[in-house]
């Protein structure tokens, strides 16, 4: 049994991911996330071009208009979802806002997996007292309330994009370190480690080469699933008021400033707060088909 | 595990803190104070000290349960905390009543009717719900049912009735992660051997699902309830902020926007104990829940 599932598993790595794939397509809600994250990724990506106008032009007398409203700054001349406080049009400043969330998770994903992975797999490959030492970190890491954290980084060094880059990643890294390192640990024992051991690589290669490939799958699902905790941590930062600073458009930033208008202009706040909804949701969807589809074994 | 945590919480705090740029002294004075005024308050509050003792003082006063004293407030940390905390437990504690009933009902429910409209339809919805950020939610419901509909008051805690829409809308985020995770142990357990066998006995349906099954699913229930404590601490902050309920999450927010350094640390500390003592208690509760685990 054991021989033959590795065996299934060794006609190069394509076989796998076009395994999945297969299998990706066939669940339709994992389908529709995919949709909906390309979509996402695409907006933010080219919000200039998508978005009918500034996200920071004003128009103080336009104040609250009410979606589908004419307006003086937008391209085709109305405010499709209305207008904020200062007669900013809410629809360009979401597609902006999409640009924020992303660049956010994106880079707080690169920062934290490369030091997560490095860690954990130290940990996990040479086991001991560096296994022991490392463990305990990542457990204080863990246990601590990392909301807190950020309010004091925050406080500490101002709050521009690069510093909440460096709030959440200081933590964000431990997760990653943790799972990395049993993964390596399960995997270190297997043979074909041992033959790439036996054949005198160094361990930075066996780690590299050998073992990290196989942790892939399990990786790019704990990827996708964790993009929405950044984007949703910033936009409760920004609730707090400790988010990026005005006039830069964050969906965070739009519902904190609605917040005081919502009993005049409620469209203010439930379009942001939509566009949160449905980039999370979009996220968690694929993330999950992917696991699905990436192992089977899970599926129920 | 908890000693190490707290050292950890109480350094990463304290070193916040003194990183932060702004004297607190002249915070608490005001610019115009003369320099000798601010030398003397220094002394009064310690602040002349090197970092290393300013440290330890603060530590050994915690475990006295002093925490200091307020800037702003002038009161002591402890006694602040102390008021508001049970505020934020009775949000807390009645927001995971809602989770735990909800959430494990429901996924019963999906399990036992796998693959039913039913099941999909309380799936499609828990993924929502745990895709909705709480603060938006809280927002949500209180412009629909407070204002709009008038059916539980707006905002404030002046008697139980103010607690109700709050716990629902907290409760009802964290039920979502329980009852996925109750329908997914529930569909691993059914298809175990002694469920036949207890089938096959001749009990009936609900016997099986309920003594049976769900005992048996009760282990990572139970862990994912653990797990959400720290979320759920975090939860009733934004609840608390969103509903104006004076309880220790609108008082860490107010310490952080005044720039309260004491009061912001014994929060953080006294949230950190709190989450210390939950986790614990859930790991108490395995040996009750399973007789093969042993407390050590």
């Amino acid at each position: 049994m054991r021989l033959l599932t590795r065996e299934s598993k060794i006609p190069a790595g394509s076989t796998l991911w076009a395994d999945s794939w297969r299998r990706l397509k066939r669940n339709k809600p994992a389908v529709v996330g995919l949709v909906f994250v390309l979509m996402i990724l695409f907006v933010g990506i080219f919000a200039d071009v998508l978005a009918p106008a500034s996200p920071t032009d004003q128009d103080l007398r336009a104040r609250f208009a009410k979606p589908g409203s004419p307006s003086k700054i937008t391209r085709n001349g109305t405010y499709i979802l209305g207008a904020d406080q200062f007669g900013r049009d809410i629809l360009s400043r979401i597609i902006y806002g999409a640009r924020v969330s992303l660049t956010l998770a994106v880079v707080v994903e690169a920062i934290t997996r490369v030091i997560g992975i490095t860690v954990g797999s130290c940990a996990g490959y040479y086991g001991g007292w560096i296994d022991m030492a490392i463990s305990r970190v990542l457990e204080v890491l863990m246990a601590f309330p990392d909301l807190l954290f950020y309010i004091g980084i925050r406080f500490a060094l101002g709050s521009s994009l690069p510093v909440l880059i460096l709030a959440f990643s200081a933590f964000g890294w431990a997760g990653t370190s943790r799972f990395v390192r049993g993964l390596v640990m399960q995997l270190k024992e297997s043979e074909y480690v041992e033959a790439a051991r036996a054949q005198g690589f160094s361990d930075a290669r066996v780690i590299a080469r050998h073992i990290l490939p196989n942790c892939l799958g399990p990786l790019i699902v704990s990827i996708t699933l964790s993009i929405p905790g950044t984007i949703m941590g910033e936009a409760g930062l920004a609730f707090l008021g400790l988010g990026i600073q005005p006039p830069a458009p964050s969906w965070g930033n739009m519902i904190y400033d609605s917040r005081a208008y919502l009993r005049v202009a409620p469209f203010f706040g439930i379009w942001p707060g939509v566009a949160l909804i449905v980039t999370v949701l979009a996220f968690n969807l694929f993330g999950d088909g992917l696991r699905d589809a990436l192992d089977p074994r899970l599926k129920r | 595990m908890m000693i190490p945590v707290l050292i950890g919480v109480t350094l990463v705090t304290f070193i916040l803190m003194n990183v932060v740029p702004g004297d607190p002294v002249i915070e608490m004075l005001g610019k115009r104070t003369d320099p000798e005024t601010v030398a003397m308050v220094r002394k009064e509050l310690g602040l002349d000290a090197p970092l290393h003792i300013q440290y330890l003082r603060f530590v050994a006063g915690a475990l006295r349960g002093d925490l200091g004293k307020s800037y702003k407030l002038r009161q002591p940390v402890t006694a602040l905390i102390m008021r508001t905390f049970p505020t934020t437990a009775k949000l807390a504690l009645s927001a995971a009543v809602v989770a735990i009933t909800l959430g494990i009902t429901v996924g019963i429910i999906s399990a036992v009717k796998q693959y039913s409209f039913l099941d999909h339809t309380t799936m499609v919805a828990t993924l929502t719900a745990i895709s909705a950020p709480v603060f938006w939610v809280a927002m949500i419901a209180q412009l629909v049912f407070g204002y709009y509909l008038r059916w539980f008051p707006i905002s404030g805690y002046y008697s139980p009735w103010h607690m109700v829409l709050p716990a629902i809308v907290l409760g009802t985020r964290f039920s979502a992660s329980i009852a996925r995770l109750t329908r997914t142990t529930m569909l691993d357990v059914i298809r175990q051997d002694y469920i036949r066998t207890a089938r096959a006995k001749g009990l009936a349906e609900r016997m099986v699902t309920y003594s049976h099954a769900l005992r048996n699913a009760m282990i990572p229930i139970v862990t994912i309830i653990g797990m959400q404590i720290s979320g759920l601490l975090t939860g009733s902050f934004f609840t608390e902020t969103v509903f104006a309920i004076p309880g220790l999450g609108s008082l860490a927010v107010k310490a952080m926007q005044q720039r309260d350094f004491p009061l912001m640390q014994g929060t953080v500390l006294f949230g950190a104990v709190v989450l210390c003592v939950g986790i614990l208690i859930v790991d108490i509760s395995y040996a009750y829940l399973d007789p093969r685990i042993r407390l050590e």
